[in-house]
């Protein structure tokens, strides 16, 4: 588990750099895969099939407490930051925005790394404590 | 727009939402959400002295004093839920049912602090 925490580490403190260099897609990206490692570590430790986005996204079902028939028990907390996350993705990979209102300016940029880096911290300590921490 | 119009619109957004959602109208009920978390930071724009214009831009640099101010990362994690998926929702139908059950709740939860943040920034000024 501690090869996860720190590869996650690694990914955000790389997304900083790239951040801070000017460019936006690789910091992106980074912030995308730090988040994924840390999905990945979860996953793995339960046995929760993790590789595509479908199935990424049941791990967060999971970890906000929705059953399988689709009933949730409390706020989704997970899914709602996962969600920055995935906007992280959509900037990596997207080159043409159909609408283009739906591009982060900086102040997103800053908020969105903010919220990725909350969200990998809960799921790394879910990950060593079953604890969920937010 | 008054700031008392906006939170009343926003407040009125908020009941169209149930009944929208009620009726099966997910991506009318996703568009409802957007426009109350509109009407809600454009309150607080009030609250704060109308220092922005009121532009997606500006709302951004609103969410960001609030958020480093409140010391909430969950504030950005909200809007974020209710601009980029169930604003964009309304183009674009992106979200199944189960997702856009989850970002109504957090994009309505975001509403819902939001309008307890316009009462306490205006109890400060």
């Amino acid at each position: 588990m501690s090869d996860f925490v720190q590869s996650s580490q690694d990914l955000l403190d790389s997304a900083d750099r790239a951040f801070d260099a000017g460019d936006v897609r690789a910091g992106s990206r980074l912030m995308w895969e730090a988040a994924r490692t840390a999905i990945d570590a979860v996953a793995i430790k339960h046995g929760w099939p993790c590789d595509s986005l479908e199935e990424i996204k049941e791990v967060i079902y999971r970890l906000d407490g929705v059953d399988e028939k689709g009933n949730s028990t409390g706020f989704p907390w997970y899914f709602m930051h996962f969600g920055v996350a995935n906007t992280f993705r959509e900037h990596a990979e997207t080159y043409e925005w159909e609408y283009p209102e739906f591009q982060w300016g900086d102040s997103a940029f800053r908020m969105g790394r903010k919220s990725v880096k909350k969200f990998v911290d809960s799921l790394m300590r879910y990950a060593e404590t079953e604890r969920r921490v937010q | 727009m008054t700031y008392e119009e906006h939170v009343e619109a926003t407040k009125n957004y908020l009941l169209a939402e149930e009944l929208l959602s009620q009726s099966g109208m997910g991506m009318a009920a996703a568009e409802v959400v957007w426009g109350a978390a509109v009407q809600v930071i454009d309150a607080i724009n009030h609250r704060l002295g109308a220092r922005h214009r009121g532009n997606n831009h500006d709302r951004d640099q609103i969410i960001e004093y609030l958020a480093d101010k409140y010391r909430n990362t969950d504030l950005f994690a909200g809007f974020d839920s209710a601009k980029t998926y169930l604003h964009n929702h309304f183009y674009t139908g992106r979200l199944n049912n189960a997702e856009l059950s989850r970002h109504l709740e957090s994009g309505i939860d975001f509403v819902n602090r939001m309008l307890e943040l316009a009462e306490r920034e205006g109890s400060e000024n």
